[in-house]
């Protein structure tokens, strides 16, 4: 297991796919925790200007980590895609042949996969961190804001945040080994993560049924386990309920495990042709 | 390396749905020597080659290293090295693929460069595969089987895509794995892309096993014959004939069935027949193997044409830079360094030059 962990992780750093995703995933997280906290900054400042007719001054409280979850709430797309694509690559360069070679176990190497991604997927939450907490920080200092640095909260919603990133890395690990194809593993998680989800998550939250159904989808559950998020603010009359941290940290837990397990059932058995 | 491995496969059986690919297939590699594993494609090599590596599950039957199958084995780049599809990551570098698997494998990463060069590929370890030819593919297929130092070797179609002097290094890449003891098996569907490098062969159609044997056994297979040619072919006809011989019209003469040229030449000289040609058919194996694979005779068209192309040509392996190779693809890049691919010495089995071309 050792033996087929290390091969992993030469694989990830062995192509250039892993700082391209690395560094889309900062300058993203950068940008918006920067921009939103410029921009609330400066709503804070002029808040006629910026809620028109209203004159209530925006609260500043809870800005600062609703910011830095940026990272893990916007970001968790990009481990989902780097644990995919460690899956999906080996299919479609048909370099199974090759890693079944090596290690004729197959249940052994695609549980190096799933714990070598839960740990890629960990860095990419602490970079994604550093760029949210970097750029957002910057941008509410700028404004007087209270950047909550040196609260213990802080911290551990940022360390929360990097296990959510962890787990996301394994999700693509199971979805990857569902869906084999690149192009749909990837078109998958764009759409889920970009649309899908979110509408669902929307729509769910009109209605107490539904919002205790839509608290189980995986974003959400996500933002549960990090404990801020830009979509628990934006729900509609706040009737999105949330799961406890550890409840969402168990879920997304559970869907990655689920899948995997299927994945390793079924395409991850079949002939290597 | 544990050398003394042989290769069981016992009543293999392969459906894929309704289509069978392999079906009921037994025969046994020996170690320290070559063994060639023929067939047209499609005759169910790869897929053999593939349950063989367990990487894909025989319907029925086994196929096992020395009795364990590969992945019981304990150390199994060490036992097996196997070159299947030359297929690789195209943004990892010839080095890090090595390395991943040496990784995986439990093989020292010293053994990376060690290999690279036994391949010739040093000069290019650290180049994307991307950018390499199907021949620089399977050199690296080939510095992949080297890795573990291996008691077995397990190589399809490795000559596919090299150019003449892969080609040649090749054969002599193979003879020497055997030398050491080792168990080497190869699959091609050219028998004249192996002739000069195997010991055995195995050869399979349509799932099912042909023959099995010597290479020399093959070329027993089918009498010699000769081929006798006159301006005056009609005269000629006449000739043979009186002479009670055998013989069908081919492009180039007539073959006749009668291996000694004397006899032909004297029943010509008896009917009054001037000749342009008079020679013995020297290879059998082609159309022996043709005929195992058709399950019949092919037209006589066939191995008669590939008799003739081989006529001019100079040997392949003796490395003439006329050399014809069917396989041969222009390398885009600088020549393979060849300080460490020892002259070919000529075969001494060889008489007769593949004509790859000739079969169409």
């Amino acid at each position: 297991m050792i033996r087929a962990l290390g091969s992993e992780f030469q694989k990830i750093f062995t192509t250039r796919m892993w700082w391209l995703l690395t560094l889309l995933l900062v300058l993203y997280v950068a940008f918006l925790a920067g921009g939103f906290g410029a921009f609330l900054g400066w709503a804070s400042e002029n808040p006629s200007a910026a809620a028109g007719a209203s004159t209530t001054p925006l609260p500043t409280d809870g800005l600062a980590p609703l910011i830095y979850s940026f990272a893990s709430s916007i970001g968790y797309v990009f481990p989902v895609l780097a644990g995919a694509l460690a899956v999906t690559t080996e299919f479609r360069h048909k370099t199974l042949t090759p890693t079944f070679l090596a290690e004729p176990h197959r249940a052994v190497v695609l549980g190096a996969k799933f714990v070598s991604q839960l740990l890629f997927g960990a860095a990419l939450g602490v970079v994604a961190f550093a760029a949210a907490v970097g750029a957002g920080a910057g941008a509410l200092a700028g404004f007087g804001i209270d950047t909550a640095l040196d609260s213990s909260d802080t911290w551990a919603l940022i360390g929360r945040g990097v296990l959510a990133m962890a787990l996301w890395g394994t999700i693509g690990v199971g979805l990857g080994s569902l869906v084999p194809n690149q192009v749909a593993a990837i078109v998958i998680v764009i759409a889920f993560t970009q649309f899908v989800e979110p509408i669902l998550r929307l729509g769910a939250s009109f209605n107490e049924v539904t919002a205790n159904i839509g608290q189980f989808l995986p974003g959400a559950a996500s933002d549960a386990l990090v404990g801020a998020s830009f979509y628990s603010v934006a729900a509609v009359g706040g009737a999105a309920t949330m799961l406890e941290w550890w409840q969402g940290g168990l879920v997304l837990l559970g869907i990655a495990v689920v899948t995997t397990l299927i994945g390793g059932a079924t395409t991850w058995r079949r002939d290597v042709s | 390396m544990n050398s003394g491995i042989p290769i069981e496969i016992t009543g293999l059986s392969k459906h894929f749905g309704s289509v069978t690919a392999v079906e009921d297939l037994s025969f046994t590699v020996q170690p320290g020597r070559v063994t060639g594993f023929l067939g047209p494609n499609g005759a169910g090599k790869t897929t053999t080659l593939r349950v063989l590596l367990g990487l894909v599950k025989a319907s029925s039957g086994t196929a096992t290293f020395g009795g364990t199958p590969y992945h019981a084995l304990k150390r199994p780049l060490e036992t097996v090295g196997a070159a299947l599809d030359a297929s690789f990551h195209p943004g990892r570098t010839a080095r890090n693929h090595l390395k991943v698997t040496a990784t995986a494998a439990g093989i020292p990463s010293s053994r990376v460069p060690v290999v690279l060069e036994q391949v010739g590929l040093s000069e290019f370890a650290d180049r994307r595969v991307g950018g390499y030819s199907l021949g620089m593919r399977q050199r690296l297929a080939l510095a992949f089987t080297l890795l573990g130092d291996p008691a077995v070797f397990v190589l399809d179609e490795p000559i596919n895509g090299l150019d003449p002097e892969g080609i040649k290094w090749i054969r002599l890449f193979l003879q020497r794995l055997a030398q050491d003891g080792r168990t080497v098996l190869v699959s091609s569907h050219l028998l004249s892309e192996v002739q000069q490098s195997v010991d055995d062969v195995v050869i399979i159609t349509r799932g099912r096993l042909a023959k099995t044997g010597t290479l020399s056994s093959l070329e027993l297979e089918s009498a010699p014959r000769t081929i006798a040619d006159s301006p005056d072919r009609a005269k000629l006809a006449v000739a043979l004939s009186q002479a009670g011989l055998e013989y069908t019209e081919g492009r180039n003469g007539f073959i006749v069935a009668e291996p000694d040229p004397g006899l032909v030449g004297h029943a010509a000289f008896v009917g009054g027949v001037e000749l342009k040609a008079l020679h013995r058919l020297k290879s059998g194996l082609e159309e022996s193997f043709l005929a195992l694979v058709n399950g019949e005779g092919e037209p006589i068209e066939l191995h008669e044409t590939a008799d003739a192309a081989a006529e001019p040509g100079a040997t392949a392996g003796a490395g003439s830079p006329a050399e014809p190779a069917s396989a041969a693809e222009p390398e885009s890049s600088a020549p393979v360094d060849s300080t460490d691919i020892p002259d070919a010495p000529p075969p001494p089995d060889a008489p007769d030059a593949p004509a790859d071309e000739a079969k169409g």
